[in-house]
């Protein structure tokens, strides 16, 4: 599925480097998002946290159900921001704070659902586990989060793509602003990653990529 | 006249820090700081503005820079190239592909009339 998509990628999208692309969006089987959405629906007034850059249908979708929705792209954030110096030793220095200050501060608000997509795959190493400790923090009780792992860090399925959420059992992929990627995670390293949260629920894929929903 | 249809403008060179408040169509392309207000008229963002400001209105439409948030009793627009960080509240949100929007959309809260009475619907709608 995936090679037929980058085929036409070559033929009718521009270069990859600009933040929003018109590219064509693929139809792709998300067990988790099926599961997910059953929730959207039969919850009202849940508040979304919607990670990448601006999906109109996601936008759509969650409001005219009813629901809040928050934007942030902290990918973007992340890779293009200024976050890094050089410490006195020669070392990197990532400025944690800074980032979850300018990325992740949601003024006291709660969630109680995240849509984190593949973020985890593309921040800088030293903000996954910040990333993940803020999103449990603003996440209420029995919140979700749905997230999407790269089994592995080769192969044109490792491309950053944003991700539009449909009313069936679908998500829409579309090439985004490239970054690359920087981890493939085992089903462990997930578990470890996510270890303060109550519950785990992998869904198979097909394509290399592993969908989990955890819950807080 | 048709003169009198023809909206208020703030041109590209223009910078305002404070409070702007009226009671007709305003387009900004300049750069305001501070608060914008207008009661049943309708804000244009234009794509060359700069705007820190929160912003209310009976409806917006954003093609620039915007830091702030946006308060509509009808409709928000934001068009492809603008890019927004603030929160949206309105009835009715229209958002193109390629806008960057960074904020929380809530369209199930009362958006007040002249922004504060109005009252929205439990579901917001998009179109």
């Amino acid at each position: 599925m995936l090679s037929g998509w980058f085929e036409k990628k070559e033929e009718s999208v521009p270069p990859a480097t600009l933040p929003g692309l018109y590219g064509p969006k693929v139809p792709r089987h998300s067990g988790g998002w099926e599961a997910l959405r059953r929730r959207l629906n039969t919850k009202s007034t849940l508040q979304v946290i919607d990670i990448g850059y601006t999906s109109p249908a996601n936008v759509h979708y969650l409001t005219s159900l009813g629901h809040s929705v928050f934007l942030t792209d902290i990918v973007r954030d992340a890779c293009t921001g200024n976050w890094q110096t050089i410490g006195e030793d020669g070392n990197p220095v990532w400025n944690v704070e800074g980032f979850l200050k300018h990325s992740l501060d949601f003024a006291g608000r709660k969630f109680d659902v995240v849509l984190l997509w593949t973020t985890l795959d593309y921040l800088p190493e030293a903000f996954v586990t910040p990333v993940v400790a803020r999103l449990y923090e603003v996440t209420n009780p029995d919140g979700v989060l749905l997230a999407f792992f790269h089994g592995r860090t080769q192969g044109e399925e490792t491309v950053h793509c944003r991700f539009h959420v449909t009313p069936g059992d679908e998500v829409e992929i579309q090439l985004a602003q490239q970054f690359p990627i920087q981890r493939a995670y085992s089903n462990r390293t997930i578990e470890r990653l996510f270890s303060a949260w109550s519950g785990y629920r992998q869904f198979l894929a097909k394509d290399g990529v592993s969908e989990v929903i955890i819950t807080r | 006249m048709a003169i009198e249809n023809i909206p208020a403008r703030i041109g590209k060179s223009v910078v305002i820090c404070g409070e702007v408040k009226g009671s007709e169509d305003l387009i900004v392309d300049g750069r305001v700081e501070g608060t914008v207000s207008l009661s049943d008229s309708r804000l244009t963002i234009g794509p060359s503005a700069n705007v820190a400001a929160n912003l209310t209105a009976k409806d917006i439409l954003i093609l620039g820079q915007v830091q702030g948030n946006l308060v509509a009793s009808g409709r928000v627009e934001l068009r492809a190239g603008c890019q927004v960080e603030g929160d949206i509240r309105a009835l009715r949100l229209a958002v193109e592909d390629n806008a960057v929007f960074r904020g929380k959309v809530d369209l199930t809260q009362a958006v007040s009339k002249g922004s504060e009475a109005a009252t929205a619907p439990k579901s917001g709608g998009i179109s």
